[in-house]
């Protein structure tokens, strides 16, 4: 029998969702309407299904955070292997989909009643040392993920070790910065390269339905889907130009110059670049409140991508947390699709930090923006039911007696973004914790180069929006063309153009903090400054 | 001198997850400083915060908050980064079926 319950999106005054034609999947072997563009995740989700895995050590349920492929919430068995991360594998008719379970989750019910610690083989049984191998292959199965399949299950082929690619410039990242990057390196000729771990470029601009309004000549005026349609049409009509999806970097060797990437179907390819750049992105930020990770507490990116890219609806009243434009527009987005907001709750004084624009927009469709209040605690067994919130007094310290219930099913956390630290690293470079740019970044020079042959451009290098992504990553190209000897006697003109821009940018009083942190860990020279 | 932590943090029925991938909460991380294991590096070896299979994505920085708070002190560091940053099967490095290494 086919569920009834459907939570897809069918009308939405902005986007149209190309969902492919339907399929059918099994969940533990029950059937499940699915769509071929569909991710697993998303298809279940659409299903009314919330609880996608268990947790490690206590069992404690999990449905998925990120959506993105960055977390390990929604790690399920696909056809016989295990742990996949559901929300970037496509679905594919036929597919067989298992919840992971082991023995521990009717055990872990039982250690906690006995306030016993979880069981950890690692640290259990250890001595004498012939007892460790029998005991570890009982405690096995009281602990971990999924279980190994008992035979070699009939998937594709991995497709193994692909050989070694050169290139001239290696964009990691396709997003506003990385494209734009792309495009400018195109023109003046370099041969480039750029990949991204999607299906498609766009990263992030893909997902934003709204207006952008910074500056007109860039990026105001349009939603956010079509700048990144109109960049990628850009890209594809550049033969030299070359687009890889599906792939992310997994490491570079700094030692060989080379950078190892992981492409679809299981497979790797290393390539050899004169110049990288650094257009990661970033990483939500979470927050530390009781009961954190019941399915229903997403990060802001996860509910965009399953509204605006998947349509299907993350639940029909929830709450926003977070000050930012990051929770405005999510909140902004929910409302178009239909769905209930129930409060904005921000951690700030007097009042948000985000847009102006945005407040007044969310405001005016009736939901309410609460200033001082923080979230203590999710309510719900399964999935969340109500949250508690509370006043905060000065110095961000909750008010006693002040908690309140608020009725949702779901808790949206958009409380802001950590720039991506990971792949930068690997580098060598300088780190330094910014407050005001989001967390570690490296420092730069003023040609945005954070090694001696990499370069940095989009929110890794400091948290902002996407008008300022694109003018840096547009600044990149040309100073990346500009270093590998390429380059007409327009680029000088256009580099001015566009550094005055992004000074007009980040010119209003708000930013004032932003201004003075890049000013900070800007260098004259980053091969000194690297000593 | 530090004294042993033996992973007990947290077992009440309060639960505030840190790491989601090894299910580490805030008072296994508390207890863990309060035994003595107060920098990033010895915090990730006992109680396995950033080992998961997120690779710290989602709890260094919240554990770098707590860390901060709870010491007092500046903390400027991450983690150590090492290859790979995101999962990869033995398969796909190894040579693609048919195609034999000619040093053997």
């Amino acid at each position: 029998m086919i569920a009834i319950e459907d939570w897809r999106i069918y009308e939405h005054p902005i986007l149209k969702f190309d969902r492919g034609k339907e399929v059918t999947i099994y969940l533990d072997g029950k059937p499940l309407k699915a769509y071929k563009n569909e991710t697993v995740a998303a298809a279940l989700y659409a299903n009314g299904i919330r609880e996608f895995s268990k947790s490690i050590k206590y069992r404690r349920p999990r449905g998925f955070f990120c959506a993105i492929g960055r977390c390990s919430a929604c790690m399920m068995e696909v056809d016989g292997v295990p742990n996949v991360r559901t929300c970037v594998t496509l679905v594919r008719d036929g597919m067989r989909i298992k919840r992971q379970r082991t023995i521990a989750d009717w055990a872990a019910p039982f250690l906690g009643m006995m306030k016993l610690p979880p069981l950890r083989y690692m640290k259990l049984f250890t001595r004498p040392g012939f007892i460790y191998e029998p005991a570890m292959k009982i405690m096995r199965k009281f602990t971990g993920l999924g279980s190994y399949p008992e035979k070699v299950p009939e998937v594709a082929p991995s497709g193994g070790y692909q050989g070694e690619l050169s290139t001239e410039f290696l964009i990691v990242g396709g997003g506003p910065a990385g494209m734009s990057a792309a495009v400018e390196a195109g023109q003046q000729g370099v041969d480039t390269l750029i990949i991204d771990d999607k299906e498609k470029l766009g990263g992030q601009l893909l997902k934003q339905t709204h207006m952008f309004f910074s500056d007109v000549k860039y990026a105001a005026g349009k939603r956010g889907f079509k700048l990144g349609e109109e960049l990628v049409e850009k890209i594809s009509k550049l033969d030299n130009v070359k687009v890889m999806t599906q792939t992310s970097a997994v490491g570079y060797y700094p030692s060989e110059n080379t950078m190892l990437l992981k492409g679809p179907n299981d497979t790797t390819l290393k390539v050899k670049a004169k110049k990288y750049l650094i257009s990661t992105g970033a990483y939500e930020r979470s927050l530390v409140f009781e009961n954190n990770d019941l399915p229903g507490v997403y990060g802001a990116g996860g509910v965009q991508t399953l509204l605006n890219v998947y349509g299907v609806k993350p639940g029909n009243r929830g709450i926003l947390l977070g000050t930012g434009n990051v929770a405005l527009i999510v909140s902004y987005h929910l409302l178009q699709a239909g769905i209930e907001v129930a409060g904005v709750f921000a951690p700030s004084f007097r009042r948000v930090r985000g847009y102006f624009v945005h407040a007044a927009k969310i405001k005016r469709h009736g939901v309410p923006i609460v200033t001082r209040h923080t979230i203590v605690k999710a309510l719900g067994k399964n999935r969340v039911e109500g949250a508690i919130v509370t006043k905060l007094a000065d110095y961000g310290k909750p008010i006693p007696g002040t908690e309140r219930r608020v009725d949702c099913d779901f808790i949206c956390v958009g409380v802001g973004l950590n720039p991506a630290y990971d792949l930068v690293q690997l580098f060598n470079p300088k780190m330094v914790y910014v407050g005001a740019l989001g967390g570690m970044v490296p420092i730069r020079d003023r040609t945005y180069r954070f090694a001696e042959n990499a370069y940095i451009a989009g929110d890794c290098a400091s948290i902002e929006e996407a008008t300022t992504a694109v003018l840096e990553g547009k600044l990149v190209g040309l100073y990346a063309s500009q270093a590998l000897g390429h380059g007409d006697e327009t680029v000088p003109e256009k580099i001015e153009e566009y550094t005055r821009a992004l000074e007009e940018d980040r010119g209003s009083p708000f930013s004032t903090r932003l201004r003075e942190a890049l000013r900070d860990i800007t260098v004259e020279k980053i091969e000194e400054a690297l000593k | 001198m530090k004294r042993v932590y033996r992973g007990k943090g947290d077992l009440g029925v309060v639960k505030k997850i840190v790491c989601r991938c090894h299910d580490v909460t805030e008072s296994d991380i508390e207890a863990a400083i309060d035994a003595g294991y107060d920098d990033l590096e010895t915090l990730k070896r006992i109680t396995g915060v950033t080992t998961g299979h997120c690779q710290g994505k989602t709890c260094l920085p919240l554990t770098m908050a707590i860390l901060a708070r709870k010491t007092g002190k500046n903390v400027n560091v991450t983690t150590k980064i090492r290859p790979p940053i995101d999962p990869i099967t033995l398969g796909s490095i190894a040579r693609p079926p048919g195609k034999r290494s000619s040093k053997r």
